[in-house]
């Protein structure tokens, strides 16, 4: 029996994350979905301005780059191309919940029949650690060197109580994979959000809280800390709106 | 055109670009002809070119009140309704012309006169049709249309006028091809065909009755 | 009924997209090319297509770039202000090489400016609009049978050359009903092997980018999309010339501006003056050639322009400054009359510096 295989739908090119960053498990993850749903045949994603940019060589099926919070724009014109087809983005937190706001509450509002997977580290890394829509009260980055003051820069934005209001989207969860327990059950969420779109059901979100080491200025380890001690009390994780599973109630 | 049966408001309706405001022009500067205080409101909420206000000084000139849009022909599109026109349909000191915008959309802007007009009643709310336009190209596309309108306006319509024509391409063929589309959108609908109009030059080709002969606003380019 | 109807400028660029096999259409409300969205709305669901209200005009064209990386033929529509937020998009439609139709239904500016008619982003249109190096093929109907006519051409110019067109009408010509024959139905005839329809497990994936890590490797990709621009150049120009065989004074003006220098062309004739008139139908590519050609023939150019002049920079670098070139211009929505461009003419005709 083989204990670890790499998924099917990741292509061969080596990941450039830095050491530590979970943008790896998150790509796995997906993958994963992909396999388990047997769509990558069928599958187009889109990728992100910011450290997944080059998420289009990871992923084997066929791949767009979306400009810069454009993906969920992106995504809507592929599926109402090929309504057949799995589409499903793939962006940060910058991307989703900063200059692309508009895009994703409008897709989630007309349930339009993608998934999303969200990556929230709460800071942006491929420019060097400016701060986030998503980083925390007091989180020090490039661009709050005294601490994110929210006097003068305001909350951090949470995209899953934001968009659960909505009576659009299917299927908005939040989860993490900073232990063993939450990576099992994010690969459970994330596949079913992939399920919903093939279902037909409609707009399915997954949250990923995340960390980045380098820019957050930690070891791995210490970052996986800072993950469950900090980000995970502010974003609680859990399934947000299900809206299949409560009609079914 | 027999103009003692002109009713005291005649209201032209019908999809974007029938020729409802030309109609409405022509109209309105016939009546006045006929020794009748006349006023044209212009309630289009609909097109931000090619207006009533166009004709303004020629209207004038002749007698005719006008009560367009405060905004029409400006730069911006705001489309709101002066508060003249209920001074029009109110007060009955004279003959009413209104010209309402395309499709269901112009007609909403009615909904808030309607009361007073069919209170009132003695209205002709007439339903222009050129069967050369796009989405107009047959009876039944016509009625679809028409029944657009009627939905979502309080005021029934009483009559059709057949308004089918090329622009410059227009002659006697042409107008005469479309009679029978006419007759029979007449029938859908059961109202009557109250007149066809036809550009000046063209009139003389039409011995018959029903006939309306309109001059066109003047071409720049 | 004849095959002819009468229809407004912007309802025969929907109806000719339709035509020309487009099923998707993006769009953002704004005044003055709102007819062509509304026919949309009323057609595509019958046909089977999609026409849906984006949230933005950044939404829009995002959403065209989806649609068309696909392999599809596709189109959104605005005017002047909407155009300048869909600058981002078609920047990256044109760095990935991705085929498409963005309408401009021009209006006054700058900024909000007004709903009234307006060539005055004929720079935005022509140099770029976005970052980057590129170009659109920019199409400039002057009635409402080019609408039409050039919207089918734009879809197969797109198509053919993977470079995104653009429709450069204004209000007036949007908004005017005129007779028109509408195009046959057509479709795309150009195999699109890049579009990411899937791998079906048969081939590798498909990548629709304009991301490139290595600066060699983009600069390669600039320097090739430029030779295509070049073909363009070479092959695609188009213009009309009229009484422009003896002419010593030579108008220069495309779209509405054109309607008016024609009459204008026709009224100096007749007081005498041998005017004649250029009318570019591409303004990018710009007929560059037919106004080198007549340049030793005239006294000058005059270039008519609802604008405060941006055309007329094409024609001084076409006629190399050789020839005097004087503006006709009125803005801010308004048009120039027939007088003011026979005016213009006489003075030209008289000896302009």
């Amino acid at each position: 029996m083989v204990v670890f295989e790499k998924p099917k739908s990741l292509t061969d090119a080596e990941f450039h994350y830095c050491p530590g960053c979970t943008h790896g498990i998150i790509h796995r993850l997906v993958a994963e979905a992909i396999d388990a749903t047997g769509c990558e045949g069928n599958a187009v994603g889109v990728a992100p301005v910011g450290c997944a940019v080059m998420a289009y060589n990871y992923f084997a099926c066929d791949m767009v780059e979306a400009a810069h919070g454009r993906a969920p724009a992106v995504a809507t014109g592929l599926k109402r191309a090929m309504p057949d087809h799995v589409i499903f983005t793939y962006q940060g937190d910058g991307d989703l919940a900063s200059i692309g706001m508009a895009e994703t509450v409008h897709a989630a509002a007309r349930n339009e029949n993608i998934t999303v997977i969200f990556v929230n580290n709460a800071i942006y890394g491929m420019t060097g650690g400016q701060m986030a829509p998503t980083s925390l009260p007091g989180q020090v980055t490039q661009t709050s060197p005294y601490g994110r003051d929210v006097k003068t820069a305001g909350y951090p934005v949470k995209v899953c109580e934001i968009l659960s209001q909505l009576d659009g989207p299917e299927f908005i969860a939040r989860v993490a994979v900073n232990n063993v327990k939450n990576v099992r059950n994010a690969k459970k969420i994330i596949q079913k959000a992939f399920e919903n779109q093939i279902a037909g059901k409609g707009f399915s979100l997954v949250e990923v809280v995340s960390s980045c080491p380098t820019n957050w200025g930690m070891t791995p380890v210490k970052a996986l800390e800072w993950v469950e001690d900090k980000m995970i009390p502010y974003y609680p994780l859990g399934v947000y709106k299900d809206r299949s599973a409560k009609e079914a109630e | 055109m027999n103009i003692e049966k002109a009713k005291r408001v005649t209201l032209f309706c019908g999809h974007y670009g029938s020729g409802k405001t030309n109609l409405a022009v022509n109209y309105a500067m016939f009546l006045r002809r006929q020794g009748r205080p006349v006023a044209l409101a212009d309630i289009d909420i609909v097109n931000p070119y090619f207006r009533s206000k166009d004709s303004e000084l020629e209207l004038r000139a002749a007698g005719v009140d006008v009560i367009s849009l405060p905004f029409a022909n400006s730069n911006v599109d705001l489309p709101s309704l002066p508060s003249e026109v209920y001074g029009l349909v109110e007060k009955r000191d004279r003959m009413a012309v209104m010209d309402i915008g395309g499709d269901d959309r112009g007609a909403y802007a009615l909904g808030r006169f309607a009361p007073y007009i069919v209170r009132e009643n003695d209205f002709e709310m007439l339903f222009v049709v050129n069967f050369y336009r796009p989405l107009t190209r047959t009876a039944e596309e016509a009625f679809e249309v028409m029944r657009e309108i009627d939905a979502v306006c309080e005021v029934p319509f009483t009559g059709i006028v057949n308004n089918s024509n090329l622009g410059e391409l227009t002659d006697e063929d042409c107008v005469r091809r479309t009679f029978k589309e006419a007759q029979k959108l007449s029938r859908l609908a059961d109202k009557p065909v109250r007149f066809t109009s036809v550009e000046e030059r063209l009139a003389g080709s039409f011995p018959e009755d029903g006939i309306f002969p309109i001059r066109l606003q003047k071409k720049l380019f | 009924m004849s095959e002819k109807v009468l229809m407004k400028g912007n309802e025969a660029i929907a109806e000719a997209a339709i035509r020309a096999g487009c099923r998707h259409y993006f769009g953002y409300p704004i005044t003055p090319q709102t007819e062509l969205a509304a026919y949309m709305a009323k057609r595509m669901p019958k046909i089977d297509g999609v026409f849906l209200q984006a949230e933005s005009e950044i939404a829009a064209i995002n959403m065209v770039y989806g649609v068309s990386s696909a392999g599809l033929r596709v189109m959104t529509s605005s005017s002047s202000p909407g155009v300048s937020l869909k600058q981002e998009g078609i920047s990256y439609i044109a760095g990935s090489d991705l085929p498409a139709l963005i309408v401009n239904v021009e209006r006054g500016g700058p900024g909000l400016g007004g709903i009234q008619p307006s060539q005055s982003d004929y720079y935005q249109a022509t140099k770029g609009g976005g970052h980057g190096d590129y170009h659109l093929i920019v199409l400039t109907p002057a009635s409402v049978q080019e609408m039409a006519d050039l919207t089918a051409l734009a879809f197969d110019l797109s198509d053919k050359y993977r470079v995104p067109a653009m429709l450069l009408a204004d209000g007036t010509i949007g908004q005017m009903m005129e007779p028109v024959e509408l195009p046959e139905e057509s479709c795309s005839k150009v195999e699109k092997p890049w579009a990411v329809t899937g791998t079906k497990m048969q081939r590798k994936h498909n990548i629709v980018n304009s991301l490139y890590l290595v600066p060699e490797e983009l600069e390669r990709t600039n320097m090739e999309r430029f030779e295509r621009y070049a073909e363009i150049e070479k092959n695609e120009v188009r213009y009309e010339e009229f009484m422009t065989e003896d002419a010593d004074v030579c108008v220069v003006a495309f779209g509405i501006a054109a309607r008016v220098s024609k009459n204008a062309v026709v009224a100096a004739r007749k007081e005498g003056i041998k005017a004649g008139l250029i009318r570019p139908i591409t303004v990018w590519p710009f007929p560059k050639q037919p106004v080198a050609d007549i340049a030793p023939r005239v006294k000058g150019f005059v270039s008519v322009e609802l604008s405060m002049g941006q055309m007329i920079d094409d024609i001084r670098l076409a006629c190399g400054c050789s020839k005097p070139v004087s503006l006709c211009n009125r803005v801010g929505g308004m048009i120039p009359t027939p007088d003011e461009v026979l005016d213009a003419i006489r003075k030209m005709n008289g000896g302009l510096a």
